[in-house]
């Protein structure tokens, strides 16, 4: 038991025990609770993150819980914001919005400061009533689609948009003289993936491509991979585009690839975790997709956060780690001698904040909580992302 | 400075003390019990959770030990059959709780599965696959043993699960099963038992693959946490874990085959649910009974006080003087006997006020009775003191008459003689010329002639003689007798005034055996009352001839007188007589006082004297004497008497 640790913290009135029997009463039983429940540190500051830690998309949910778990650390043992520590509080939203929901309202109750999360744009979209109508500040590392663009609301974004996303893709393989692209999108994130492929295919056509076909797979449904493998392959494309998460893209370039060799694959920033290597195997070598950082960054400050998260978790941090560090740095920053803001005031801070230094770039967010990220292509080759 | 205390209705402070009784009892119980019970349930936790982490890794374990075997088993028994039997052979090795299991070549490629809940297309589809960048696909051809992954992402279903690798002999390739997660966390909490016991097993990568407890939805890494890096490290463990605002008593086992560390953790203090169990019962018992203590309290409280209530109440009505009632009983012994007590206290101060008012009217009236008496007496001793007054007037004023009448003889008596010898030289001196005259006819000779001659020259002489010495006795009385009445004062020649006295009073000692002898100096002089005086002189002298020499044959009076500091002079007369026996040598001045009483004594003579003494001449006297030694009076007198009151000296004029 702690009871010996404890100073008990004595009452201003009532010298002695017995100098009025109420008072002894009262400080007797203050005495007793205090033992029983032991007694605490200065009061934690609260953050929520919520994330996928299990489901399909649980590789970039867990790296940005990681990211977001050093952040934390590095903050600690700094002495905390203001001397008060910052206590991370992690729910799992299971890939499902209306988890993410309720995950929402049980870390408001845990009396949350702000929440750091969601990974998707579909988790996104389910959080937002219950982000909105709790006034709880929510920084998405990786949310993009433009359902959430230019909304005045508590959802803060660090990355890019679905659009400025997509115009990328769509110049670059413009660029490249594709005309041709059939593209799979993801029907359990469509927010994220309808949107994506309808500004990309829009983009594209203004650059004189064209999006040959379209297949919305759901990754449940019976009739697998390979029946959407056949149908892009159908429209004898250049490229097969994969909107999807890493799992989903590594299992569909699979089954592409059993039925074609030559056909470039790229796929969405949002398979672009390590896990897409694992599952891939010998199906994703020379598929291209764009990270939101450099994954051969040489700043002191990358490195150093690469190494730790390495040494404390075995494994690569990826971009939604760099976001979601991003997201909490920025965060801490508008706490910074204001730790008990919350709110709107919180939102405030957050959107006055000047450019703050992030791992490899500057955040800054408009007036609408949303804040533009640099992009970099890669190409896997021999079960690496390497820089283009 | 003292505040009086606030005085409080019995009934009040019959239930605050009991509720305070209550209160302070139970604080005390609750106190113990918690100082007992909390340290017993700490120790008993503190023993369970050291058991409880290896008894679960090596359950745990041992579970996950035959699903090994099956796997393993499968895979033995995979090389050299045909897809249909492989297919029939893996269904058989999933059995209900894997999530799926598939073989996979050496170089990689997924051969055949068999995955809960997932169609033939989507099965079929999955062979040909390349898996050569699988990590655990990879660790198990590489290692040749059965290899349990960490938290991992299923090759086949994307779903987060645990995978066991299991190589096929003769490096042919390997088996991969996947254990759901949930499974895993339903055969904890099976084989974990029920309780406020919760576990976490975590990978080697600090995540968490199972928690039993409420924090299922927040899937932790907790590689940092201490007991989790110690538990990896094989360092000493600490005993508490502290996660997510919470404290726990906390053990952890490492399971080697696995990689994997087993967590056991039970809440302290208050998050505890067996102590919060019996907090919350202490509390409740504490509150209820604080409760019931506030609902009977005043009832009790009110049968108690009530009969004490009625005993002081019939106490001041007697103490207001309102008859008593009847004295209140209750069932307390102690009430009973102070009621008893009072009511006999009660009798006996009636009774006793009863008698004192009797003693009191008895009392008013027999002061009544005297204060008429008194009253009476009074007015019949003023009546008397009154005739007493009178009385003593009227004899002053007899003894003034009878002093005159005694002058008036003394001063007769003295008259007669010079006149009576002056007449019977008259007669005689007429007989001789009546004789001549017959003789002048006869002839007359010589030698008659010259005897007629002799005889008128002699009897011319002895009248005239005579006729002076009364012309002079006249002159003195008519002194004496001007001074006496008029108090008149003047100065004079002490000397004189005795000699006018003695003079004044010779006639009536003449016939006594007394001699006088008078040693008064010529130079003594007084501006005084020579009136008073000589009368004080005269009252002596006359007390002295009266009483002192009684039955004696002679005696003498002796006066004298000499001058005295300051401004005084002493006046002594003394006698050698009977003298005085003390009784009536003190109440000599007194009035009315006489020895004499019925010969002519009036008992004012010496009072008188005293009066005049200390009154007009302003003087004092005194008398010494003693039986057969004479009697001394001494009178001391101021030279110059003081001057009278205004009053009198109006009167006096």
């Amino acid at each position: 038991m702690q009871i010996a640790n404890c100073p008990i913290q004595r009452s201003p009135v009532g010298r002695g025990l017995w100098d009025r029997p109420r008072p002894a009463v009262v400080l007797l039983l203050a005495a007793i609770l205090a033992a029983v429940t032991g007694c605490d540190d200065p009061q934690p500051i609260r953050i929520g993150f919520v994330g996928g830690l299990s489901g399909r998309s649980a590789d970039i949910g867990e790296v940005s819980r990681n990211a977001v778990q050093i952040a934390v650390q590095d903050v600690n043992s700094a002495g905390g914001i203001d001397g008060r520590p910052i206590e991370l509080l992690v729910r799992d939203d299971e890939g499902e919005p209306q988890v993410a929901a309720d995950a929402v309202r049980a870390l408001h109750d845990a009396g949350v400061t702000a929440i750091i999360g969601p990974n998707t744009s579909v988790v996104a979209a389910g959080m937002l009533p219950a982000i909105d109508e709790l006034e709880v500040v929510t920084i998405s590392p990786t949310a993009s689609s433009l359902a959430f663009v230019d909304l005045d609301d508590f959802l803060l974004r660090i990355s890019w948009t679905t659009q400025d996303n997509a115009r990328i893709y769509a110049r670059h393989y413009a660029d490249l003289r594709l005309t041709r692209i059939a593209a799979a999108i993801d029907m359990d994130n469509r927010v994220f993936s309808e949107s994506w492929l309808q500004e990309f295919s829009s983009a594209f056509a203004d650059l004189g491509g064209k999006v040959v076909a379209t297949d919305l797979f759901d990754a449940h449904a019976a009739r697998g991979y390979s029946d959407t493998a056949r149908r892009l392959l159908d429209s004898d494309p250049e490229a097969i585009l994969l909107i999807a998460n890493s799992v989903d893209t590594a299992q569909l370039a699979q089954q592409v690839r059993k039925l074609d060799g030559e056909v470039l694959l790229i796929a969405a920033e949002w398979a672009a975790s390590e896990r897409l290597l694992y599952l891939g195997g010998k199906a994703i070598d020379g598929l291209e997709l764009v990270q939101s950082y450099n994954r051969n960054d040489t700043s002191p400050g990358y490195l150093r956060f690469r190494d730790s998260y390495r040494a404390q978790f075995q494994q690569e941090p990826g971009y939604s780690g760099v976001a979601a560090h991003d997201a909490a740095t920025v965060l801490f920053r508008a706490l910074q001698g204001n730790a008990s803001l919350q709110g709107p005031a919180l939102k405030a801070a957050l959107l006055d904040l000047p450019p703050v230094a992030g791992l490899q770039q500057p955040v800054k967010f408009n007036r609408f909580g949303d804040a533009q990220r640099r992009a970099f292509f890669v190409q896997v080759r021999d079960g690496r992302f390497v820089a283009e | 400075m003292h505040r009086p205390y606030p005085s409080l209705r019995l009934r009040t402070s019959v239930t605050i003390l009991l509720v305070a009784v209550i209160l302070v009892t139970l604080a005390i119980v609750g106190a113990g019990i918690l100082a007992v019970m909390v340290p017993r349930v700490e120790a008993e936790n503190k023993a369970v959770v050291h058991r409880a982490a290896g008894e679960i890794a090596s359950r745990v374990t041992g579970f996950l030990a035959n699903l090994e075997a099956r796997v393993v088993l499968a895979g033995a028994l995979s090389p050299g059959r045909s897809p249909a039997a492989l297919a029939d052979l893996l269904d058989l090795a999933r059995g209900p709780s894997l999530s799926a299991i598939y073989l996979v070549d050496a170089e990689g490629r997924l051969v055949a599965a068999s995955i809960a809940g997932s169609s033939a297309v989507r099965t079929a589809e999955l062979s040909g696959i390349d898996l050569s960048a699988y990590p655990l696909f990879q660790a198990a051809m590489r290692r040749q043993i059965p290899l349990w992954s960490d938290k991992n992402i299923s090759a086949v279903t994307g779903s987060v699960t645990l995978g066991l690798a299991a190589p096929i002999p003769d490096g042919r390739g390997v088996v991969i099963a996947e254990l759901p997660l949930e499974a895993l966390l339903a055969i904890t909490r099976i084989v974990g038992g029920t309780g406020s016991l919760d576990y976490w097993i975590v990978d080697s990568k600090g995540e968490v693959v199972v928690d039993t407890g409420a924090g299922a939805a927040e899937r932790m890494n907790v590689a940092r946490a201490p007991i989790v890096a110690a538990g990896f490290e094989k360092r000493p463990l600490p005993e508490t874990l502290r996660h997510a605002g919470t404290t726990y008593l906390a053990s952890a086992a490492y399971a080697p085959a696995l990689g994997w560390l087993f967590v056991g953790r039970i809440p302290t203090g208050l998050a505890n649910p067996e102590l919060r169990k019996i907090v919350t019962i202490v509390l409740a018992v504490f509150g209820g009974s604080v409760l019931v203590g506030i609902l009977l309290a005043p009832l009790w409280a009110q049968s108690v006080s009530r009969p004490i209530r009625a005993v002081a109440e019939s106490a001041s009505r007697i103490a207001s003087g309102a008859p008593p009632q009847a004295w209140p009983h209750s069932s307390i012994k102690e009430l009973n006997r102070l009621s008893a007590d009072l009511e006999i206290m009660a009798n006996a101060t009636a009774r006793r006020e009863e008698e004192l008012r009797n003693l009191n009217e008895e009392l008013e009236s027999r002061v009544g009775r005297r204060t008429a008496e008194l009253l009476r007496s009074n007015r019949e001793l003023s009546q008397a003191l009154a005739t007493v007054e009178q009385a003593k007037d009227e004899l002053i004023h007899s003894e003034k008459l009878a002093a005159l009448g005694r002058m008036v003889a003394g001063i007769a008596h003295e008259l007669n003689t010079p006149l009576g010898n002056g007449r019977l030289a008259i007669t005689s001196l007429s007989d001789r010329l009546a004789r001549f005259e017959s003789g002048l006819s006869e002839g007359l000779r010589r030698t008659e002639l010259d005897a007629f001659v002799e005889t008128v020259r002699s009897s011319s002489r002895i009248a005239g003689q005579n006729l002076a010495r009364a012309a002079a006795l006249v002159g003195s009385f008519k002194q004496v007798a001007a001074d006496r009445a008029a108090s008149r004062r003047r100065k004079f020649q002490l000397k004189e005034v005795v000699d006018e006295v003695l003079l004044t009073i010779s006639p009536s000692m003449k016939h006594l055996p007394v001699a006088l002898q008078v040693d008064v100096p010529d130079y003594l002089w007084l501006d005084s009352y020579p009136g008073e005086l000589g009368q004080v002189l005269t009252n002596l002298i006359e007390n002295c001839i009266t009483h002192a020499f009684k039955g004696r044959e002679q005696g003498s009076i002796a006066i004298e007188a000499e001058p005295a500091e300051p401004n005084h002079i002493v006046i002594r007369l003394r006698d050698d007589g009977t003298g005085m026996p003390p009784d009536i040598a003190r109440r000599a001045f007194d009035p009315f006082f006489t020895t004499a009483l019925g010969q002519g004594g009036t008992g004012l003579g010496l009072f008188i004297t005293h009066n005049a003494v200390t009154n007009v001449l302003a003087g004092s006297i005194a008398l010494t004497s003693r039986p057969g030694e004479g009697s001394l009076f001494e009178l001391r007198l101021p030279r110059i008497a003081p001057l009278p009151e205004p009053t009198e000296a109006a009167i006096a004029g």
